[in-house]
């Protein structure tokens, strides 16, 4: 009879416990030649390449097919202002929608869904505010050097080189500048009926 | 007394050193006056140079660590006049150039970065931002700075409050068969003390053998085996597949702290998703984006952090990076075999799937898991039900025979199934 017992409650336990899985490990496979790739996949480490990673970065000096080659390096900053220039025009329509879009991803964060500096991890003290693209001197930056800032980051801002292709960062750009010419927009008719209102009096 | 006249004498000739020292030193340094919190002129000011403070300086200097630009706590102390520390706020090279040796010091020692002129300051203005800077290096609460604060940090306690665990509720059902047995017992030793009063003769069967009788066995046998062929069922069905996959990874990263309370878009790391097949993990220049500044985590404080700086290669002393950095190598979470396509372009930007609607509430998840069970059902799923946006799309004007059906209004919707999303080969290739 003892016999019995046992075996009926192992049989109990063994139900309960089986096939629980520890959560630190992925678990078992049918077929691993079928599930795990033998081709190297990115983001995947790879024993080829003397870094051990599959993703290479293009080999110094060459420029990818519809890829862009900036011409400055980081100490140029004063010639961006004449040499790099917006070569797309946008219509208004891309420039409400995908650079707006790419502005909330990428810069909203710390220079504020307004461009005024007060992104959320602003308000909430982790970060410092960046200037304000409302008020100079940043009002008035030439399109080039915000360009070579987004290339290779300026101050307390990183380099947005590698999220951004050349077409978004001229879409981003775009939308600041949109973003700056409806805040000088709202601001001027302000101080045009103040000084109206000094000349009736 | 007369063997202590010449000591008394050079103790006062080093008293005198000192104090000439001491207030040649005081002189040097730029005057700042302290903020009284109680004269509102004086907190005006503070005031003022905050706000200056936050517009112009914080993007290159914090005040109690060097950033790209040096602390500028004691700034006061380290320049000897007031004019010079204007001279350079207003054109930093100009006092490089004219020699000046502590201007050449600073520059040099912070890795020859050229300061932004600030010519438009008034040395007034100046003076300002130096008053609320030595006020906040002094630790003197600010009226206006506290209440900025507050309301920021009371806002973003985490919301979430921690889940209940699996232990717990062991706990409770074991606590709860404890309770049984013992009423059981409690109620057969009652029964019993009355029949026994009755005239009854008792049969006392022990406790064991009530419990293995015939019965309870043949009950427990049937409960093990339906339980036994569950598991089975579902272990077999969770081969190959991972849900609730939860590995431990080489820096303890935080989604519930960068998402949930910082509020970071989920494409500001994962650069790749509206773009390519996979969401990408961000490199250690992304991390550093914030981390140049971030020092200090709420939770491993800088532990975690500085395993960053190792990966990246950045001396966060010298504000610079030092070595080559190197691979963080993360453990994939979400696996899809190898014989299956799936395209996070595809399904985020075109399809305008959120990202929690596959991934869970990331924002609350302290360590990232696999929140879907990934299965082929679970992908059909999904494709049967999700309407398809077919009027804004205009790929998908070539589909006439579906629009001519939705104009006459015999078909209510177009799933992602009635676009091929169901056909064999728009996965398996």
């Amino acid at each position: 009879m003892l016999k019995r017992y046992h075996i009926i409650f192992l049989l109990f336990i063994l139900g309960c416990v089986s096939c629980i899985r520890d959560p630190k490990q992925p678990g078992r496979a049918y077929m691993p030649d079928m599930q795990y790739s033998t081709a190297y996949d990115a983001g995947s480490p790879n024993p080829i390449f003397k870094d051990g990673k599959t993703d290479e970065l293009a080999p110094p000096g060459s420029v990818g097919v519809g890829k862009y080659l900036y011409p400055l390096a980081d100490s140029e900053y004063e010639k961006a202002a004449t040499a790099i220039t917006n070569p797309f025009t946008f219509t208004k329509e891309q420039i409400e929608g995908e650079g707006k879009h790419l502005f909330l991803m990428n810069c909203a964060i710390c220079h504020g869904e307004k461009g005024d500096g007060q992104g959320h991890l602003v308000q909430i003290q982790k970060f410092p505010p960046p200037p304000s693209y409302l008020i100079e001197p940043l009002l008035s930056k030439p399109e080039g050097q915000r360009y070579h800032t987004l290339m290779y980051g300026k101050n307390m801002m990183g380099s947005y080189a590698s999220q951004l292709d050349h077409r978004e960062r001229w879409l981003v750009l775009s939308y600041v500048k949109s973003l700056q010419m409806a805040a000088v927009a709202q601001s001027k008719p302000a101080t045009a009926a103040k000084t109206d209102s000094t000349k009736t009096k | 007394m007369h063997c202590c006249k010449p000591i008394r004498g050079v103790l006062q000739l080093i008293a005198l050193i000192l104090f000439l020292s001491l207030s040649s030193a005081a002189f040097a340094a730029v005057a700042v006056p302290d903020v009284n919190p109680s004269d509102a002129a004086s907190v005006d000011k503070a005031k003022q140079g905050m706000e200056l403070f936050k517009a112009n300086c914080t993007s290159c200097h914090a005040i109690d660590r060097k950033v790209t630009g040096p602390a500028l706590a004691g700034v006061y102390d380290r320049w000897d006049s007031d004019t010079k520390i204007v001279e350079w706020v207003h054109n930093s090279q100009k006092l490089i150039a004219s020699g000046d040796p502590y201007a050449n010091k600073i520059f040099n020692e912070n890795n020859k970065s050229v300061m932004t002129s600030f010519p438009q300051f008034s040395p007034e203005q100046i003076s300002n931002i130096l008053i609320y800077v030595k006020a906040k290096a002094n630790g003197v609460a600010l009226p206006f700075d506290a209440v900025a604060a507050t309301p920021a940090t009371g806002a973003n306690t985490p919301s979430t409050t921690p889940a209940t665990p699996d232990w717990y509720i062991w706990i409770l059902i074991s606590f709860l068969l404890v309770l049984v047995i013992l009423l059981v017992s409690v109620t057969s030793k009652l029964d019993k003390a009355v029949r026994e009063k009755a005239g009854e003769v008792v049969v006392d069967v022990s406790i064991d053998k009530k419990i293995f009788s015939k019965k309870t066995l043949k009950v427990l046998l049937l409960i093990g085996s339906i339980l036994l062929v569950f598991n089975i069922f579902n272990g077999a069905i969770d081969f190959g597949r991972s849900q609730g996959y939860e590995p431990y990874q080489p820096i303890r990263f935080s989604h519930a702290l960068h998402v949930g309370q910082n509020q970071i878009e989920c494409q500001y790391c994962h650069t790749g998703v509206e773009k390519s097949r996979h969401a990408s993990i961000p490199g250690t220049q992304i991390c550093m984006n914030c981390h140049k500044y971030v020092q200090n985590g709420p939770k491993y404080g800088k532990d975690e952090i500085n395993k960053i700086y190792a990966y990246a290669g950045w001396d966060p002393e010298k504000q610079k990076f030092v070595q080559a950095p190197k691979n963080i190598e993360w453990v994939k979470v979400h696996n899809l075999p190898d014989h299956v396509y799936f395209n996070h372009s595809q399904h985020v930007k075109v399809g305008g799937i959120k990202c929690q609607t596959c991934h869970g509430k990331v924002e609350e998840y302290e360590t990232m898991k696999q929140f879907a069970p990934l299965s082929m059902g679970w992908c059909i799923n999904c494709h049967r039900n999700t309407e398809v946006k077919f009027a804004e799309n205009k790929y998908y004007s070539i589909f006439s025979k579906y629009k001519d059906e939705l104009k006459k209004g015999t078909r209510a919707k177009v799933t992602v199934a009635d676009i091929g999303g169901t056909d064999c080969q728009k996965c398996h290739y």
